[in-house]
């Protein structure tokens, strides 16, 4: 049966593969990533080195992460922050329902977090009936067209210039304009009062430092630093994952997110969070909340042969460098979190029946594992997954298909029989090859099927044993 | 009941005790303390002496658009800060910092926001200029590091359009763990401010077709001074 979120993938990828320019637009973006990533590895004095040693700095944080997380907590209990631990997404949606009541908020400045993609937090205070404003310039864009985001790190990557004149005229009262810094700075005046009225600022949070009790967030735009810094209240949310033991090691994690994530040598503002205001500093919120969400992080931890997936430090990489990615776009896949790492980790969030489909819609070639920064081997754990779907799926017609495959493998005059069969059933049945009578109609109806060789190898074989044979007995006499 | 902190780090020790699969494979991760210290061997190389490290923090301003000047001293530093508002017309300014009040004591122009304490963010965001001290300015990534005690909080740096940072020589540091043990050696490791930026260039944006633009939302410019003295 499928489900609907199958349906819809299915849906959209036949979409999207049939949308020419499009796939071609997505195509030409990724190449100019491509190219500033390679110069950003290449100031790295070893590239290679460096990927082994963030690989085991990350799994060092997730092999203990119980201890890591109590230091976090504590170290930012101690400056004054109100540390909030959720299960689950209602549970950080409902300590944020309870921050915004106390404080009468009524706007809310938010700058990119995935996080809050995750839990549905806008649609959720939305409802409530606060206002919810995206500060980043490409969710601002996807929020002003009711979408989600296309790409964890680029949200409004498929949008040409000339939709998002269009969205700005029609939103905001923009004039139209073909120019990339003029339409930025239409959002920038757009959004500067949001700052300043704001009364609550939701961000994300990029890595957590254990020794110190500091949230560290990656960005561009100084968006999230307005977001932080103005309003009243600030609330971070970090799932489980991101903690980092050691300040020190930001000096790797930081150029390394940056290089894999935008192909920059690092980001324009770094910023670590560890409270409110403090005494002696003229500025800053008077609450920070740091929510800390599992929200089924702890299930991938707990299946020994995914546990390493949480390493992922969501720099986006393995979307950039996937076939799949580039030719069915990130709407696609339905999820908060795209492309490889989301169909290893979203099936182990919210359900391998439900999402489990989203594994297979990969060619196992490797290109993510080779290119993710913590050596995350992602296309052995899409096969994890595709094992685990099938395993859910004890009648599908596949798993029929594989048992009566391996049952006549093992019978060679079974095979032998199958084979002579084939052949001409193949010849026969041509004329409805990929049509709706057809019982192979999901292979066919996109691929033409070879006809098969004239001969089987076994035949071919057989003659030329006894071809050789005699020749052999000529040579002799 | 149990508390949801309680149940989550339950949950971690329960996972944590189930043992990996052999399919993992970590047996080429590297042995983790050899590998912080190695870190310095990987990361983009430093440079060590101020001179050699000027040159490094000069080239990636260049290449950020970030507008770099070296003075012989402090005296022509503080000189130049008055070039700068009279050549850009600047109409009001505020700043944090003891050196600064020097400097700025003497710029005649019509608002200068000053070491206030009641200073509102739309003060902030109505000026010109917003001019700090720092804390570092790191050689190999050409940043500076500011923190909120010494570089008037979280607002003054990111809200007016234009960012004038004032750094010393001994600022001047090869990489960021040396930024960091600065931090730590003037504020005591345990006692570090409760904000910290690293700050790289101007504000900056692709999401519009990949094409790189300044002043996304933070400022436009970026001035960093630095004196050799």
């Amino acid at each position: 049966m499928a489900t609907i979120h199958l349906t819809q993938f299915r849906r959209d990828a036949r979409a999207m593969t049939a949308d020419d320019a499009q796939r071609a637009f997505l195509r030409d973006s990724l190449a100019g990533y491509t190219r500033t990533r390679d110069a950003a590895q290449s100031d790295f004095q070893n590239w290679e080195r460096a990927r082994d040693l963030a690989a085991a700095m990350k799994w060092e944080a997730i092999n203990s992460l119980d201890t890591h997380l109590e230091l976090f907590a504590s170290n930012l209990e101690a400056r004054g922050t109100k540390v909030c631990w959720a299960s689950d997404a209602a549970e950080a949606r409902n300590y944020i329902r309870g921050v915004l009541r106390e404080n009468d908020a009524k706007l809310i400045v938010k700058s990119k977090t995935m996080t809050s993609e995750e839990i549905d937090l806008n649609n959720a205070v939305e409802s409530d009936g606060y206002r919810v404003v995206e500060s980043d310039l490409g969710e601002f864009i996807v929020q002003l067209r009711e979408e989600t985001p296309y790409h964890f790190v680029f949200p409004a990557m498929h949008l040409k210039r000339e939709a998002i004149s269009r969205n700005f005229r029609e939103k905001l009262g923009a004039d139209d304009t073909n120019d990339p810094e003029e339409l930025t700075m239409i959002a920038r005046r757009a959004l500067r009062e949001t700052y300043l009225t704001a009364d609550v600022g939701i961000t994300g949070a990029n890595f957590g430092i254990a020794e110190t009790g500091m949230i560290s967030i990656t960005e561009n735009e100084g968006n999230a630093r307005l977001t932080m810094g103005l309003p009243r209240v600030h609330i971070a949310l970090i799932g489980i994952e991101k903690i980092l033991p050691r300040l020190d090691d930001l000096s790797l994690f930081l150029p390394m997110l940056a290089t894999c994530g935008t192909g920059q040598h690092i980001t324009c503002y770094n910023t670590l969070i560890g409270g409110p205001r403090q005494p002696g500093e003229p500025d800053g919120p008077e609450e920070f909340h740091v929510i800390i969400l599992d929200n089924g992080r702890t299930t991938l931890l707990a299946d020994p042969q995914a546990r390493d997936a949480l390493r992922c430090i969501r720099c986006g990489a393995c979307l950039n460098v996937c076939p799949i990615f580039k030719n069915i776009g990130g709407h696609t896949y339905g999820t908060t979190y795209q492309g490889p790492i989301g169909s290893v980790i979203t099936p182990h969030f919210r359900g391998i029946s439900e999402f489990g489909h989203l594994a297979f819609a990969s060619s196992l070639c490797g290109a993510c594992s080779d290119t993710c920064p913590v050596r995350i081997d992602l296309h052995h754990h899409l096969q994890h997954i595709r094992t685990l779907a099938q395993r859910m799926n004890h009648r599908s017609r596949g798993r029929l298909a594989m048992r009566l495959f391996a049952w006549t493998m093992r019978r060679p005059r079974v095979y032998r029989l199958f084979s002579a069969i084939g052949r001409p059933l193949h010849v026969v049945t041509k004329p409805i090859h990929g049509t709706f009578v057809d019982p192979l109609r999901a292979w066919r109806h996109t691929r033409t099927f070879p006809d098969p060789a004239k001969q089987t190898f076994r035949n071919w074989w057989t003659q030329r044993v006894s071809n050789r044979a005699a020749l052999n007995k000529g040579d002799n006499s | 009941m149990t508390s949801s902190r309680d149940a989550i780090l339950m949950k971690i020790r329960a996972a944590l005790a189930i043992p990996l699969s052999d399919r993992v494979h970590i047996d080429s991760l590297p042995e983790i303390n050899g590998a912080r210290r190695s870190l310095s061997q990987v990361t983009p190389s430093a440079v060590d002496g101020f001179d050699a490290m000027t040159d490094q923090f000069a080239r990636w301003s260049e290449r950020l658009r970030t507008e770099f000047t070296l003075f012989p001293d402090t005296g022509r530093m503080r000189s130049a800060v008055r070039t700068l508002v009279e050549e850009n017309n600047v109409q009001s300014a505020t700043h944090r910092g003891i050196v600064l009040d020097e400097v700025c004591a003497g710029l005649d122009i019509e608002m200068i926001l000053g070491n206030r304490d009641d200073v509102s963010q739309r003060d902030l965001a109505s000026c010109d200029i917003g001019i700090t001290e720092c804390d570092a300015l790191i050689a190999n990534t050409g940043s500076v590091l500011i923190t909120a005690q010494a570089c008037g909080g979280r607002a003054l740096s990111i809200l007016p359009p234009h960012h004038v940072v004032l750094a010393n020589a001994s600022q001047l540091v090869p990489d960021l763990p040396s930024g960091y043990a600065l931090l730590r050696e003037k504020y005591g490791a345990g006692t570090l401010p409760a904000f910290i930026s690293l700050i790289t260039g101007p504000s900056r944006t692709a999401d519009i077709e990949r094409i790189l633009v300044l002043g996304a939302h933070g400022p436009k410019r970026l001035t960093v001074l630095l004196s050799r003295e």
